[in-house]
């Protein structure tokens, strides 16, 4: 087969794409536009000219930055400690880490309620490392809510850092060593950039995935705490405002993109330098 | 340089066990193979020698099946190979960077091709152990491949191209991945082996010496062409072009223009003098003589079936039991000069020594536009 | 000094992470031994009889094979046009395959809410109102951005000459293709089929949209009966996904090493 021949294999997947999500996000669109009474920018005037609306945004990417970050901040050292066992210990670790995805993310946020309880072992832990004194309130707190949704999310950040570590040839830190470079120096100038990939893949998923996380900003923290998301689901599922719905689901849709794009380019001016 | 002998262990080889006749190939617009006839003879072994890109691995891919000639014909032990799918022809193929299985151990690699064609259990695993003594690889039947130093996949690969009993197989610069040392011993090996079970073998390189080490002969090809086919000392002595000359081994070339013509040989005028050289050249015509660096000496001609010149010596280098010395010219000459290295303490960077070779060493060639 | 406390650090993080990571499932294991009839830690005494009220509780089991036959399907066609599509834009020499690449796994960067949304508007638009057919074609979106993550991946480290290798050891080109491609890309399809497989079984802001009375996948059935009542037969029929998972995980490390397989 020819290497253009080749292209027409990829037309099935991109066939099922075009017209399973991308025309439907198309008419989502449209219908952004489409209110009562016809054609109008109504929607988005009302969006952008509500200071709610705008912190309802602010909430959401500050939520999705924090996880990112504590994601981050936990992951990345751990995947290179998962890099560096071997065998059956890491065949069992890397299990530790897949097996989550397993158990719901419902259940998962129900498993939460009950670790973040008053008498909860979150703060029986807390107490009996001595770092608090009294029983904290976790529950419906945003300091719960993230406990539950770096939980859920962290498993997309330590996976790919893994996969970049493990790609890392044990010689290069070692040559940089050799070359009269201090650890510091060496972890800077070799072992971060090359790492850079697997940081920026997994930053990007965890982020995407977090300012489109629906079901536990709802269970941990109820209605009341507005996400772009909440803010979709309700406008369509309560309030019979699709108009609304449609208008935010565009605000969150463009972000996601805005997300990928900023990643794709990060990620090729990685490549280059 | 050591040429080698060249001889074939087959008292009468079978002349034309394979037969490519006219095999060309273009890729889009660039022919990169062009008019391609070689014949091979049973039990031969035969060199592909050329710079990169010139066209080998698309030949032996041809030959393997994995590409379809545009014109031309093979054949292998009289069977017409065109339209036959590389599974039904029995070509073994040792590929450039191993291409080993990296899912599967030594022995199962070893075994691929003879479970492929679904032989016996029994058969399959006698065979293997067979092969991988051969290579002397046994020990390490059940490593995985990740686990080998590159001269053990090399075995690997070449044990796997060999299980079948394959008709003909066909070597992609199989030793170019290994380091000088390994690659020579690695070399010898090789050759014993191939030799050993009888072997029709191509085998492709880019370098010269292994070329002219291990072969019966040898196909130089430059741009998608062979320009010479033939033994190794014959390459080396008697450089079918330019070309040749210059990818093999090494020479002193000299241009300049034909201004004499004498029964057998013509007189070429060099910037160093007239040079005399074996052959036919109409007077006028400009023209390139040449000469191998171990067939010059110091010192003046003996008599008159000799060429004398005098060379300004640029700078010397020293290779351990021999040095050589590299002259000091200009334009597309250039002087190199072969000598045991006490010798080559007289002709100091700077000086000018007098050197004199054979006529009938003498190579002549039309000069290249 | 600063290596050794980079050490330190880096192990303390890998405790903590696996500790944090399967305190939920452990929880849940714990919650559905517990007698208590809600929500709750066991408290001394043990029991297995929310186990025996899973395949009583109202609509579970349905809910449980409408998901598996779901996610199975979703992932068999996505496995499909997933490896086709890696073998277009690893191999391929046309514009655009990096566009189609980007196109192909972005569906698991977009909003699942808003996917969801959009995705009945136009089936609605079309006239496609099962809720079967429906969930299908969805999940198939859902499932087919992990399938091509990997395989992307996995392809552009394949060397294509091991089928060039085959087919001269004897197999023909399809045959080849089996027999070297898909061991040697084992991992890859594991990784990414089991992601796709578990983001499917999982997937609640798609489904809510396309699901009806009759078709209920797990997750809407769990959060309806968590709703009603924090009943511990959810933490039951979790626990069993969990086991099967730890099945599944095994094989996967038996056929072709669970650090393999992991990257994403
Ligand atoms: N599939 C192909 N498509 C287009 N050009 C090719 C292809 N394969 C090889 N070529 C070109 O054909 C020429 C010969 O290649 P090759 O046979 O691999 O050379 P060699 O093995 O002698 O280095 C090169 O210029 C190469 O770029
Ligand atoms: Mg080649």
């Amino acid at each position: 087969m020819s290497r253009f021949g080749i292209a027409w294999l990829a037309a099935p997947a991109t066939l099922v794409c075009l017209g399973l999500f991308a025309v439907p996000l198309g008419l989502l669109l449209v219908e952004s536009f489409h209110g009562a009474q016809g054609w109008s920018l109504a929607g988005y005037r009302d969006f952008l000219g509500s200071a709610y609306a705008w912190g309802v945004v602010a909430r959401t990417l500050r939520l999705a930055a924090l996880t990112t970050a504590i994601c981050l901040v936990i992951g990345y050292p751990a995947a290179f400690a998962l890099a560096w066992t071997r065998g059956w210990v890491q065949s069992v670790l890397v299990a530790c880490v897949l097996l989550p995805l397993s158990l719901s993310v419902i259940v998962k946020a129900f498993g939460w309620t009950v670790l973040l309880r008053a008498n909860g072992a979150v703060n029986l832990a807390l107490m009996g490392l001595g770092i608090t004194s009294a029983p904290l309130r976790l529950l419906f707190t945003e300091a719960g809510l993230l406990i539950g949704i770096v939980n859920i999310f962290l498993p997309f950040m330590v996976l790919p850092i893994f996969a970049s570590v493990r790609q890392l040839d044990p010689r290069l830190p070692e040559a940089a060593a050799t070359l009269g470079g201090g650890p510091l120096y060496c972890f800077l100038r070799v072992v971060l950039p090359l790492t850079l990939p697997g940081v920026i893949a997994g930053g990007t998923l965890v982020f995407s995935l977090a300012i489109a996380a629906y079901v536990i900003p709802t269970l941990l923290m109820g209605d009341a705490y507005q996400t772009l998301p909440v803010m979709i689901a309700t406008s369509f599922l309560y309030l019979q405002d699709p108009m609304r719905g449609s208008v935010a689901g565009v605000v969150l849709l463009a972000l996601s993109i805005l997300v990928v794009v900023a990643s794709t380019w990060l990620g090729r001016k990685g490549e280059a330098a | 340089m050591e040429p080698g002998d060249g001889l074939n262990p087959m008292a009468t080889p079978e002349p034309g066990h394979l037969r490519i006749a006219g095999v060309a190939k273009r890729f889009r617009q660039t022919r990169v193979l062009d008019d391609i006839s070689l014949e091979v003879a049973r039990g031969e072994f035969v060199s592909l020698l050329g710079p990169s890109g010139c066209g080998k691995t698309t030949l032996l891919r041809i030959l393997a099946g994995l590409l379809a000639a545009d014109e031309g014909r093979v054949t292998l032990g009289g069977r017409d190979l065109a339209g036959l799918a590389p599974h039904r022809r029995n070509v073994g193929v040792v590929f450039q960077n191993y291409a080993l299985f990296p899912h599967l151990t030594v022995a199962e690699n070893v075994a691929f091709g003879l479970r492929a064609r679904r032989h016996a259990k029994g058969g399959i695993a006698a065979r293997v152990a067979e092969l991988l003594a051969l290579v002397q690889l046994g020990p390490l039947a059940g490593r995985a491949i990740a686990q080998l130093s590159g001269g053990q996949q090399q075995r690997v690969a070449i044990a796997r191209a060999l299980a079948t009993s394959p008709d003909l197989v066909l070597l992609d610069e199989p030793l170019s991945a290994l380091d000088r040392k390994l690659r020579e011993t690695m070399q010898v090996e090789l050759r014993a082996l191939l030799r050993q079970l009888g072997m029709t073998a191509i085998f492709v390189t880019h370098d010269q010496e292994e070329a002219l080490t291990l072969s019966d002969r040898v196909a130089v090809m430059n741009a998608g062409r062979i320009e010479q086919l033939a033994g190794p000392q014959a390459i080396y002595d008697q450089p079918a072009s330019p070309f040749v000359l210059d990818f093999v081994g090494q020479a002193t070339v000299l241009h300049g223009n034909v201004v004499e013509e004498r029964p057998a040989s013509v007189l070429v005028r060099t910037a160093l003098g007239p040079i005399e050289a074996p052959g036919h050249m109409l007077v006028g015509a400009p023209a390139m003589v040449a000469v191998r660096p171990e067939r010059i000496v110091l010192g003046t001609a003996p008599d008159a079936a000799w060429n004398a010149v005098a060379l300004p010596i640029a700078a010397g280098s020293f290779l351990g039991s021999r040095s050589l010395l590299h002259g000091a010219l200009a334009g597309p000459d250039r002087a190199t000069i072969e000598l045991p290295a006490g010798k080559a303490t007289a002709a100091q960077p700077g000086t000018v020594v007098p050197i004199a070779w054979r006529v009938a060493d003498t190579l002549l060639y039309p000069a290249p536009a | 000094m600063i290596r050794a406390a980079g050490r330190v650090l880096a192990w303390a993080m890998l405790a903590g992470a696996v500790v944090f990571l399967l305190a939920p499932l452990v929880v849940t294991i714990l919650v559905s031994l517990s007698p208590s009839p809600v929500f709750q830690l066991p408290n001394g005494r043990l029991t297995l009889g929310w186990y025996e009220r899973v395949g009583r509780l109202d609509g579970l089991v349905e809910a449980v094979v409408l998901t598996m036959e779901v996610a199975t399907v979703a992932t068999a066609i996505s496995l499909v046009l997933g490896t086709l599509a890696a073998i277009a834009v690893v191999r391929g020499r046309f514009a655009g395959r990096e566009a189609i690449a980007t196109f192909l796994v972005s569906p698991l960067m977009l909003p699942g809410l808003v996917l969801g949304i959009a995705m009945l508007q136009y089936f609605r638009a079309i006239g496609l109102r099962e809720a079967l057919p429906s969930l299908l074609l969805a999940h198939v979106v859902i499932v087919l951005p992990f399938v091509m993550r990997t395989l992307t991946a996995g392809l552009a480290r394949f060397d294509f000459a091991l089928i060039d290798a085959a087919r001269t050891l004897g197999l023909s080109y399809p045959r080849a293709i089996l027999g070297v491609m898909v061991p040697v890309l084992a991992p890859s399809f594991i990784t990414g089929g089991l992601f796709g497989f578990l983001a499917s079984v999982d997937n609640y802001p798609v489904s809510i949209f396309l699901t009806d009375v009759y078709h209920r996948t797990l997750p809407i059935q769990l959060l309806q009966y968590l709703g009603e009542s924090p009943d511990p037969t959810v933490a039951a029929v979790s626990s069993i996904i969990i086991g099967l998972t730890v099945l599944m995980l095994i094989a996967g490390d038996r056929m072709v090493g669970l650090n393999r397989m992991a990257g994403v």
